[in-house]
């Protein structure tokens, strides 16, 4: 439905350059990218509040670039709800051009927002205040929803919720979205494809399971999760990482490349296994152990070049794992992504 | 240390206080209550103050009308040169004000292309209504348009972004939402540039000695008849003006508070 072809913006010395963009109808994308990378910029040429110096932007065909943005039908939303602070809740829902009072009553009951109604903004929470920002832009029935990083303010457990409101939303009203986000798990948590920027050009657009096992290059692969780069040399017809033989999930015909393996994707062993499907199993040391919320990282020592392993607190306390001790790293051939 | 600073910032602000106080206060008791209610009644004064206080509103109005502009402008814009206006618009505050009453005298007057202009429309500015609002204004406008400009630049631009998104062009935007936001330096420039205005004596007596605004009333009185004379009419210009200026304030603040700005 929205198609972005060639697009060029100058913000003093940043330049934002998209070559060819797409979104589908109903389609949730997530664009990741640090900070000043071009991720906002993107967000306001689409909804136009940044001219283009060259390129188009079409939606389902219509040419809208010379469009100003309020007749593009483009719905955005901040970090802050940016609520109109002299209105109520009910005036701030009925703002937009395309708002109608019966929509409106049926958003905010899906929302949960229709005893807020009378309210003013500064008597919201930043929790419902954001749910007010959304359902006012969902009330004008925009082509597409933009996101620009609208959590940012909300506790963990605000987020948790919102995270199933977006769903629902989608779900009720089946209209596309874009989220900006710098947040991984936010990111590939919604989205259908993601979208990876990086100083103004976008430098991968894929579904999350793919960024996240085969990126296409080192910048994709460290901004979709910790990943370890193995240098391989390629001896003959086999693979090694310094002295140890590695299986591959393929030929390679370069004799000097890398590859790349999620520390997820390898298991800790404290003796050689003896059945495993697993046909890596690489002696090292440990080099450090530190505990962490979600998952505990190991760093293990391994002929010179040191890999990050995540285990589980169980697995940690089962094997008693220290620095200094002996340990075979065990992962699958096709666990191993090779660069082109 | 401390605390000879704290006793010097004390000292000096309690002699500031009394300084600014002390004269407007004494001149409050200096009448007597007989040649006050004199004063009152005299229908040549009751003229004067009525065209201060008209002429006074009248230039807030036009001040209204075209400070919001350039406020916002100012306030929303950036272009070469901005720089060099924001040094025009604060201009009449440096200039002294007999020398504002000249220039604007000069430009609008009977001899000047403009002048000729008004002329022609039947609009008269020396000796009239009409000089003494233009007056007001040139001297009063820079205090309404430094505090409307700083309540529009306080405002997020992502309010406009919003507004824009939702389908709202910019007058709309405008006027409902980045007006309404910066209202409360909206009231406070219009009274503050009110408030100028009625005070104002140097420019209005150069433009026009009359009709006589009661500041120049009061000048003449002094003049002929000495400061014994004058002082129940200037006690009750200060009480008037003075009252009516808080009592402005006190209400638009409650208004921009009850509005939840």
């Amino acid at each position: 439905m929205l198609r972005i072809e060639g697009l060029e913006v100058r913000k003093g010395n940043f330049i934002l350059q998209v070559d060819h963009f797409e979104v589908q109808t109903h389609e949730f994308i997530s664009i990741l990218g640090p900070s000043g990378s071009g991720k906002t910029t993107f967000l306001e040429a689409i909804a136009g509040f940044s001219p283009l110096k060259k390129g188009k932007i079409l939606f389902y065909g219509n040419d809208i670039t010379g469009l100003p943005p309020w007749e593009r039908n483009v719905a955005i939303i901040y970090q802050e709800a940016y609520l109109f602070p002299h209105f109520t809740v009910w005036k701030n829902l009925l703002y937009g051009k395309r708002a109608c009072a019966d929509f409106v009553r049926n958003i905010a009951g899906k929302l949960n927002i229709s005893d807020l109604l009378d309210r003013f903004p500064n008597e919201l929470s930043a929790g419902q205040r954001q749910r007010v920002s959304i359902a006012r832009a969902i009330a004008t029935r925009p082509l597409i929803l933009l996101m620009d990083e609208p959590f940012n303010f909300l506790d963990p457990i605000n987020k948790e919720d919102f995270r199933s409101l977006v769903k629902e939303i989608r779900e009720s009203f089946l209209m596309p979205m874009i989220l900006v986000t710098h947040d991984l798990e936010e990111a590939l948590y919604y989205a259908d494809r993601v979208a990876i920027i990086r100083e103004g050009k976008i430098v991968g657009v894929d579904t999350p399971y793919s960024l996240v096992k085969r990126p296409e290059d080192d910048f994709v692969a460290q901004f979709t999760g910790r990943a370890n780069f193995l240098p391989i040399e390629k001896k003959g017809e086999r693979y090694f990482l310094g002295s140890v033989e590695i299986n591959l999930p393929e030929r390679v015909n370069r004799d000097r490349f890398v590859v790349m393996i999620r520390p997820q994707d390898i298991i800790i062993s404290d003796a050689e296994p003896q059945h495993s499907s697993a046909r890596n199993h690489l002696k090292g040391r440990i080099v450090e152990v530190r505990p962490g919320s979600k998952v505990n990282e190991v760093k293990v020592e391994v002929d010179g070049i040191t890999l990050v392993v995540f285990i589980t607190d169980a697995s940690r306390e089962e094997l008693n794992l220290q620095p200094g001790m002996e340990v075979y790293l065990v992962f699958k051939a096709t666990a191993l992504h090779i660069f082109d | 240390m401390k605390r000879g600073f704290d006793l010097w910032i004390a000292l000096l602000s309690a002699l500031g206080l009394f300084f600014l106080t002390m004269p407007v206060l004494v001149l409050i008791f200096s009448t007597s209550p007989e040649s006050f209610f004199f004063a009152i009644r005299d229908r040549e004064f009751l003229g004067t103050l009525k065209v201060s206080i008209l002429s006074a509103t009248f230039s807030s109005l036009f001040v209204l009308l075209l400070g919001t502009p350039i406020s916002y402008i100012l306030a929303r814009k950036t272009f070469p040169l901005k720089g060099i206006l924001e040094h025009l618009v604060d201009l009449p505050i440096a200039i002294p004000h007999s020398v504002s009453g000249i220039a604007i005298l000069y430009f609008f007057g009977r001899t000047s292309p403009v002048g000729q202009m008004l002329n022609i429309m039947g609009i008269k500015v020396y000796g009239d209504m009409v000089g003494i609002v233009l007056a007001m204004s040139f001297v009063s406008a820079p205090y309404y348009i430094a505090s409307v400009k700083e309540g529009l630049s306080v405002v997020p631009r992502e309010y406009e972004s919003v507004s824009y998104s939702l389908g709202r062009g910019r007058a709309f935007t405008f006027f409902r939402v980045i007006l309404p936001m910066a209202r409360s330096h909206l009231f406070k420039g219009l009274i503050l540039s009110w408030g100028r205005a009625l005070s104002e004596f140097g420019a209005v007596m150069v433009v026009a000695y009359y009709p006589m605004t009661a500041t120049v009333f009061i000048y003449e009185r002094l003049e002929s008849l000495g400061i014994k004379s004058t002082l129940p009419y200037a006690v009750i210009v200060l009480l008037l003006s003075g009252g009516l200026f808080v009592t402005f304030r006190v209400l638009c603040c409650r208004y921009a508070q009850n509005r939840r700005s």
